[in-house]
């Protein structure tokens, strides 16, 4: 048996000297064909069959294999090892980030051939935890923080850099998403079954999709008919009540057609009130929710098109007294995305997208009231072309539309309309040098019909000083149109009087970034260790003001400095097969002048640190995670002098998470506990007995809202072949 | 005190869970295919069903090898019998070493 072995090995080897042999694929493992293979500065070539498949004759003079298909970016492969077999992959030219990934299911992957500080967070890794929807899939991420907006509404806010999620550009497959009245509730729009991953950018962004982005992007995208399971099933319940379940299913209808559709629904089925406090812990949520889309692909031309319908109605407020909450959200979106290859020799092609939404809420906060309504429309027409691998310029014009209408009684405009036009040109250029040095320059002009003419520059490099060893650079300028009321309307949950200045600006801020990746090997371990500083500067900023009087919030413009800083370190190692560590530490200094004082933003903590441990079983038949974050303190929005009604600081707390999954051939259950030391903040209602009193405040929220929480899930599919 | 308890409590958790994967057993042994496999989706196809077949213990599946070993409990499977387990999903097995 072995001779026949070495003797199938020896021939093998002999065949390959004469010829190399590979595949070309995607990063899903689907072949490309018809892709160009050819040794560098050469005229020897051949291109890939149906299969993906391609055997080139070897070359005597090159040892660099280059890759390329118009839907592709081309990709050059050091060919080493001639009798090996190789296996290509190519990322996709549509996608904006640049995502390499070679080995996927493998949990959070830090991007390195991207030129931003790009993390994904894979499918696999959305497993880890309950990960119900967008809100709850930060847990073992320690970028990007995950806390209650306030003590009553169950809306979330994330925060990344230290600053408000409002400063992050939230995108759903690269288009701009969940902005204005559905910012505030928008993160649990987003069943977590439905998202195939998500990428976390930190620091100033692509021009491509706007002017926003301070801090960052975070981009989910969806699962896609032609790759998704043919048919999935999820079902949830924990023993705070809540129940969900999710539908998934696909169809290719020929080679080029396919569609899916995915169906949500959630419930609570009952309330609880277990710090006695008289008002619900969380409100009942109820959500419908539904996404048709359809895929279609030539060798040429790519179009999806993609529609959704939610309903959602939150219930809170006192258990059996007379203050009550009430939100309706009702939202239907679209997009329609076409990519078309006008030139394959040279990598030229255009998309066209088209996105809107139409989005109105209905809220009552006890007496108080707010009613919104949002139509929004983008469009993006972008041009790419990349003449040789080293150089790529991407431009193209876009116009975003929005337009508001609301009511607010206790605000004395009313109705407030509002109607946003923004419309630019932007051009982007990227050159990278022998796989070393990568540099992108962007900028953008953009008309808005409110605040004139806004100029957006961006800059990325990226510079590997060995294999080992990667540092990005990053500056940028990022704009932000206020919403305050649609942004903010969760404040009516409380007696604070709400104060907006009339002439509020355009908020503007610089944002500059250093990060590096190293593998380290110690003791025969792979060590990845990464290290990153921020730092965000406001020119002008729209500031709440808590803290001039504790019965009062102003929104006005800065008028002084406003600035966060924000490093962060973090090393992750398979410390044993199936045995992961990761443990990062961060640091956030957030100032704003407040009341003409520079002052630290309130309810911001200033450090975090995270320790994941998750361990998979040889055959992954069953998987183990555990989390811990410790959140540091923070100070809490000044009290009353004369009647303090709360401490002026907030101690810090830790949360802990984990869950066991037990794998079965086409179906998987896990049971977990989030808060596991069943730490919450007390008496987060201020003056919760009178609700008439103006010292009644759910606002002044810094940790968790609900304890110990066991759930247990149960997930079914038919996976595509 | 809380999140000592958890910590202690976790990492008790996590090694007697590798104390249970080290249990060796006599009749465990090692059969290795030629499989044509040539993506990373057939990868995870022949992991996902292989490890459910009987008294498969460890797999090691090597796309760039095109190979696919498995220890198993030979009183429980056979050599043919998983052969058979990876041709149901559509691929060319060969036999090259049984140890």
């Amino acid at each position: 048996m072995r001779i026949i072995q070495v003797l199938c090995m020896l021939l093998t080897c002999h065949l390959l000297t004469a010829s190399i042999k590979g595949k070309v694929m995607n990063v899903k493992g689907e072949p490309i064909s018809s892709a160009n293979v050819y040794w560098q500065n050469t005229s020897v070539g051949t291109i890939t069959n149906e299969l993906g498949e391609f055997s080139i004759s070897d070359s005597e003079t090159a040892n660099k294999l280059i890759i390329s298909n118009v839907s592709y970016i081309p990709d050059t492969i050091t060919v080493s090892n001639k009798a090996v077999n190789l296996n290509i992959v190519l990322n996709d030219r549509i996608q904006l980030s640049e995502v390499s990934v070679l080995g996927i299911n493998t949990g959070t992957i830090k991007l390195k051939s991207a030129v931003f500080n790009t993390e994904k967070i894979t499918a696999a890794e959305l497993c880890k935890a309950a990960c119900c929807n967008l809100s709850e899939s930060f847990e073992t991420n320690p970028s990007v923080d995950v806390s209650y907006s306030d003590a009553a509404t169950g809306a979330k806010q994330i925060k990344l850099l230290g600053l408000p999620g409002t400063y992050v550009q939230m995108l759903t497959e690269n288009i701009p998403n969940l902005r204005g009245i559905s910012a505030p509730y928008g993160m649990g729009f987003i069943p977590g079954p439905w998202m195939e991953s998500i990428q976390v950018s930190k620091g100033t962004a692509s021009v491509v999709n706007g002017y926003e982005a301070v801090t960052g992007q975070i981009n989910v995208e969806f699962k896609k008919p032609p790759t998704s399971e043919k048919l999935a099933l999820n079902v949830f319940a924990s023993d705070a009540g809540r129940i969900e379940s999710n539908l998934n299913a696909s169809v290719k209808l020929n080679e080029k057609l396919s569609t899916g559709i995915f169906l949500h629904a959630s419930d609570e089925l009952f309330s609880f009130d277990i710090n006695k406090d008289g008002f619900m812990d969380m409100p009942m949520v109820k959500q419908y929710n539904i996404i048709n889309r359809w895929y279609y692909k030539t060798d040429n031309f790519i179009s999806q098109l993609f529609v959704r319908a939610l309903t959602e109605t939150r219930h809170g407020g006192q258990l059996s007294g007379l203050y009550k909450i009430g939100i309706e959200s009702d939202r239907l979106e679209f997009f329609l995305k076409n990519g078309y290859i006008i030139n394959q020799e040279s990598g030229t092609s255009v998309a066209l997208i088209i996105s809107g939404s139409n989005h109105n809420q209905l809220s009552e906060y006890g007496l108080k009231s707010y009613s919104g309504k949002q139509n929004s429309l983008f469009s993006n027409l972008i041009f790419q072309t990349q003449w040789t691998h080293a150089h790529k310029l991407t431009a193209g014009i876009n116009a975003n539309f929005d337009q508001f209408n609301e009511l607010m009684p206790v605000i004395s405009v009313n109705p407030f309309l509002k109607k946003e036009f923004a419309s630019g040109i932007y051009g982007e250029y990227t050159y990278e040098f022998a796989e070393k040095f990568m540099a992108m320059g962007g900028i953008r002009i953009d008309y808005n019909n409110l605040y004139g003419t806004l100029l957006t520059p961006r800059m990325h490099l990226k510079y590997s000083l060995s294999e080992h060893l990667l540092f990005r650079l990053s500056a940028g300028k990022g704009y932000r149109s206020p919403n305050v009321m649609a942004e903010n309307n969760f404040l009516l949950a409380g007696n604070r009087i709400l104060s907006i200045a009339p002439d509020l600006k355009i908020e503007k801020a610089w944002n500059y970034g250093i990060s590096a990746i190293a593998d380290v090997d110690v003791a025969d371990k792979e060590i990845i260790v990464t290290g990153e500083w921020y730092y965000t500067n406001f020119d002008q900023q729209v500031v709440s003001d808590m803290d001039s009087n504790p019965h009062k919030v102003a929104f006005s413009n800065l008028n002084g400095i406003s600035y966060s800083h924000s490093a962060q370190i973090e090393a992750s190692s398979e410390l044993f097969a199936g045995f992961n560590l990761n443990v990062a530490h961060r640091v956030n200094i957030v100032k704003t002048t407040i009341g003409g004082v520079l002052r630290d933003k309130p309810l911001t903590n200033k450090s975090k640190s995270l320790v994941t441990i998750s361990y998979q079983t040889p055959l992954k038949k069953w998987q183990f995670d555990y989390t811990a974050q410790f959140n540091g303190g923070g100070r809490m929005p000044d009290p009353d002098l004369n009647n303090p009604l709360w401490e002026t600081t907030f101690a810090p707390y830790t949360i802990m998470n984990g869950q066991i999954t037990k794998y079965f051939k086409t179906w998987s259950v896990y049971l977990g506990a989030e808060n596991l030391t069943n730490f919450i903040q007390q008496n987060p209602i201020i003056d919760v007995e009178n609700t008439e009193s103006p010292n009644f405040d759910a606002s002044m929220i810094w940790g968790p809202l609900h304890g110990r929480k066991i759930y247990l899930g149960f997930r079914w599919a038919i996976n595509r072949d | 005190m809380n999140t000592i308890k958890f910590s202690i409590a976790a990492i008790l958790l996590f090694s007697s869970t590798l104390t249970f994967a080290k249990i060796k057993n006599d009749n465990d042994t090692i059969v290795c295919f030629k499989v044509s496999m040539d993506c990373m989706s057939c990868k995870q196809k022949i992991e996902k069903n292989i490890a459910y077949e009987k008294g498969v213990k460890a797999l090691d599946v090597n796309l760039s090898d095109k190979t696919v070993k498995v220890k198993y409990n030979k009183l429980k499977n056979s050599p043919e019998m998983l052969k058979h387990a990876i041709e149901k999903l559509k691929y060319e097995v060969k036999i090259i070493t049984e140890i």
